[in-house]
């Protein structure tokens, strides 16, 4: 008789569970499996590399196999942006190779709204169709794809599109730091990086490492902070790096360009600006010093709330630390995207910089040469043909950098019968974009919409097709860099869902239906070797094999004291006419906000949001591992200022409602001391309205609800942060 | 033989969950099991305010009262520290859930066994750190041997004056820094 052991019987019946299962097992049926066979002898652990997806930073990753299914992964040592760490949404992205939720077939949407299951066949076919009648009727420039920048996709989707004569590319920065990149082009062309290692003191206006991540960046934050590094945490929300700095600004939100143009007065009034600098690398000082005269303090202090002589010190300490100082350049935070003077409050930003002398120095902000790749040429890699058209949008954003452009405006061009045919890969634009019902009814008047992603997102259900992709980690990409490291992203596990098409088999196929074929005769292979051919032996090597490596660069600048600006004339303009085109003062100014609430209506505030470290804009609600970390620690409920609540008679766990212009939903209450009175704020994940992502359903808002469908005049950002909304308690 | 322990620095920690997840997936736990639990603490008044984040595992006391009080020896402790349960030993009565004093341990979800931290003993066996320490993204966690006097660990509990979350309750050897 066999000796029946725990271990047994859990083999015994996972095997009947195996048996049981049709088709694919979801993550955790898997996982049971897995568990059964830990320990074994005969589990075979296989260790391969590839690059993380869960955001745009591209850590590098160990994937671990048991059995040829995923176990885990560990962060690479060597990738700059992983030094061996990963965050939980690394890890939790990862498993969504297995999620219950994947797109496992072509869909078509039907006249009643619901999808059918169709082949790869008639689905190219069909959009062929659609694609040549519209290109006929109107033109290449009708045509339009979004993408979130990740390799393969940012590759193909461009390459795809200007096949056609499109140059309609766009990014999601419209939702994310479109503002930034729009004042960096016309300051200093691009973003230097900083010198945390060095510096004494750093502002932070708006962006926290540790909820919007890079773990190389918070590691390193945190060792510099027990080093003595001074940090200055300007945020409505006393967010979650907020307990490492010296001093918390808890500013008005909407108000940062007002803080900026007072330190700015406070070092020009007292003389506290960098004479050297100014004098060598900059141009239009003095009038710069004319238009921020009236911006004093006391002024700043009325619009911000913040103490007047807490601005004055602040400024004071940025320069006397400097140039061992900076202001942060942030991501999408503060002036990202948020409010109609982010292009001018990142400007100021840039200028305020420019006073303190930090460009170029230690402990400042520098720049230095990134890897550079080699050109796609000879038969393979066919000419594309001219542009017929400039990127829609341009004309009214001339200042926006067109590698990114506005999103946002395409949506506005099908409304006016201008964009006819729209593709958007891995972007969720109805829901992270903008006001989700606005852009999904705009979506609805196109021709053609056409969705690549891996599962039903809440675009996608705007779509005529949904073509299902396979997860990053199922593929090989095109290379892609960060710095001095070359990476590769290597196939992790094998495909999980027969039909699903990796992103460049579906691009090179819908190319060839869309008549555009001849522009792509190579495959992602044929990519990485013309793009690596520049690289030593030795370095393309272990990049094939490895997926990461360090490669020889030219100039690999370090702080000695020239800032090089990447501009012509290597200098900083503080005033210039360029702005003039894009809306703006040749000067910089004070912008108010679109909205601001009336302190004197008890149940008004303005709604912001912000990232939350345990997911990535709205694709990782569904993964069982993260959401799960929402529904224990309640990361869903909406914050309001503790006096605030009282008034409205709130307490923590209240359900409450929101309403704006634009809509009303309901939320739970998370009543905190940690928040401006005058704003709540939600974290930018939640409020799924997909009926095919039951994770996440029902819990928090999407912040994109109460925000009208509007767009910055001056970069064609989506205001992210401009609205208005009335909060009152709801009956239990 | 070492004796293994881990210290905290919750200045350094923001809470980010990455250490429950690399745990889980180490450890194959379904979404709802983790041996890692997170506590909030906020102080002052508007804008007067502090934070912070305490991450809660097993503690590997030395006193350890889910030993004492396992009816069938399944919790045990190894002689480099590291507390353990026995699942072929463990009959699933929960006593030393209701012991131990940092709530630390958990029901699993196949067998109805206990199961908890166990500083990724399979790791520390082949000198690797624990998954949580290996994937935090703030260097907030360090492991290590206590009886050497020269480790990390040591010198970073001497320098930052680390203490037991409980004082000398069960004494622990697991430290913070707050």
């Amino acid at each position: 008789m066999t000796k029946l052991t725990r271990r047994g019987f859990l083999k015994a019946s996972t095997a009947t569970a195996a048996v049981a299962t049709l088709g694919t097992l979801s993550y955790q049926d898997w996982q049971k499996q897995a568990y059964a066979s830990e320990g074994e002898a005969d589990a075979e652990v296989q260790i391969s590399s590839s690059t993380c997806n869960a955001c745009s930073n591209k850590c590098g990753l160990e994937v671990f196999t048991k059995n040829g299914k995923l176990w885990k992964i560990k962060g690479s040592n060597i990738h700059p942006n992983s030094l061996g760490t990963l965050c939980a949404r690394g890890h939790g992205f990862a498993t969504n190779a297995y999620n219950d939720a994947r797109l496992t077939s072509p869909l078509k949407k039907n006249e009643d709204g619901t999808f059918s299951e169709i082949s790869w066949e008639q689905a190219y076919q069909e959009i062929g169709e659609k694609v040549k009648k519209i290109i006929a009727e109107d033109g290449p420039q009708a045509l339009a794809i979004t993408q979130d920048p990740r390799p393969s996709g940012k590759f193909y989707s461009k390459r795809f599109m200007n096949a056609f004569g499109s140059q309609n590319v766009y990014t999601h920065h419209a939702a994310c730091n479109l503002s930034k990149l729009t004042a960096y082009a016309h300051t200093i062309k691009k973003e230097p990086k900083c010198d945390f290692n060095n510096a004494d003191a750093v502002m932070f206006i708006g962006r926290s490492f540790g909820d919007g991540i890079k773990p190389s960046a918070m590691k390193n934050l945190a060792n510099n902070v027990k080093r003595g590094l001074h940090i200055i945490m300007v945020d409505p929300r006393f967010n979650a790096t907020a307990h490492m700095a010296k001093d918390w600004l808890a500013i008005r939100p909407g108000t940062d360009l007002a803080l900026i143009l007072a330190m700015s007065n406070v070092l020009v009034t007292e003389e506290l600006y960098d004479k050297d600098f100014i004098e060598n690398y900059t141009t239009g000082f003095d009038e710069f010093a004319e238009a921020v005269k009236d911006y004093t303090p006391e002024w700043a202090a009325e619009i911000t709330t913040l103490p007047a002589s807490k601005i004055k010190e602040v400024a004071e300490f940025m320069a006397e630390k400097a140039p061992k100082a900076f202001i942060e350049p942030s991501w999408r935070a503060a002036f990202g995207c948020s409010y109609y003077n982010s292009t001018e409050t990142a400007r100021a930003t840039i200028l305020f910089n420019a006073l303190l002398g930090c460009y170029g120095k230690k402990g400042g902000m520098y720049y230095g040469d990134g890897v550079k790749f080699g050109k796609l040429e000879g038969p393979k890699f066919k000419k594309l043909p001219e542009p017929v058209a400039p990127q829609y949008g341009s004309d009214r954003f001339p200042l926006t950098p067109t590698g990114s452009g506005s999103s946002v405006v395409v949506a506005e061009g099908i409304e006016k019968g201008d964009i006819k045919g729209l593709f958007y890969y891995q972007s969720n634009p109805v829901i992270g974009y903008t006001n989700a019902e606005d852009f999904g009814k705009r979506l609805d008047m196109a021709d053609l919409v056409v969705v690549i992603d891996v599962q039903m997102s809440e675009t996608a259900m705007h779509a005529h097709y949904v073509l299902p992709d396979t997860t990053y980690i199922e593929r090989m990409e095109v290379p892609s860099s960060t710095g001095t490291v070359a990476d590769v992203r290597l196939q992790g596990i094998p495909k999980v869902h027969e039909n699903t098409r990796p992103v460049d088999q579906i691009f090179t196929e819908l190319a060839e239906a869309c008549g555009i074929g001849e522009y792509f005769t190579f495959t992602v292979q044929d990519v990485i070797d013309a793009q690596i051919a520049p690289f030593p032996d030795e370095v393309k090597e272990k990049l094939l094999k490895e997926g990461i490596a360090k490669v020889p660069v030219e100039n690999p600048k370090k702080p000695d004291g020239d800032p090089h600006f990447p501009n012509d004339d290597n200098k900083i303009h503080f005033a210039d006419d360029v702005w003039l085109e894009g809306g703006l003062g040749r000067n910089i100014q004070w912008i108010e906000p679109k909205y601001m609430p009336n302190p004197d209506n008890i149940d008004e505030f303005r709604l912001i949001a912000g990232k939350q470290s345990i997911h990535s804009h709205t694709m990782t609600t569904n993964i069982p591992h993260l959401i799960q970390i929402t529904k224990d620690y309640d990361l869903d409920r909406v914050w309001i200022n503790t006096k605030r609540a009282e008034a409205l008679g709130i307490k923590e766990g209240d359900k409450i409602e929101i309403s704006s212009e634009v809509s009303t939903t309901p939320a739970i209450a998370h009543v905190t001391e940690r928040l401006h009175p005058d704003c709540i704020w939600t974290a930018s994940h939640y409020g799924t309205k997909s009926p095919y992502l039951t994770e996440g359903a029902g819990l928090g808002i999407s912040s994109m609800d109460h925000t009208p469908f509007h767009m910055e005049p001056f970069s064609g950002s989506n205001m992210s942060q401009e609205n208005l909304v009335h909060v009152k308690k709801m009956e239990a | 033989m070492a004796r293994y322990g881990m210290l905290l620095d919750t200045g350094k920690c923001v809470g980010c969950y990455a250490c429950r997840v690399a745990c889980q997936m180490q450890n194959e736990l379904p979404p709802g099991e983790s041996y890692i639990k997170f506590y909030e603490n906020e102080t002052g008044v508007f804008p007067n305010v502090n934070h912070e984040i305490v991450p809660v595992q097993c503690q590997h006391c030395e006193d350890a009262p889910c030993v004492s009080v396992c009816p069938t020896t399944a919790s045990y402790i190894r002689e480099d520290g590291i507390v353990m349960v026995d699942h072929f030993k463990c009959i699933g009565c929960k006593y030393c859930m209701e012991a131990c004093p940092y709530d630390a341990r958990e029901i699993h979800h196949a067998t109805g066994t206990i199961d908890k931290c166990v500083f990724c003993q399979s790791l520390v066996e082949q000198g690797e750190d624990p998954a949580c320490v290996t994937t935090c993204i703030a260097d907030a966690r360090v492991f290590g041997d206590l009886d050497d006097p020269n480790s990390h660990i040591n010198q970073v509990i001497a320098e930052q004056n680390a203490q037991h979350i409980a004082g000398d309750l069960t004494k622990s050897n697991f430290y913070y820094v707050r």
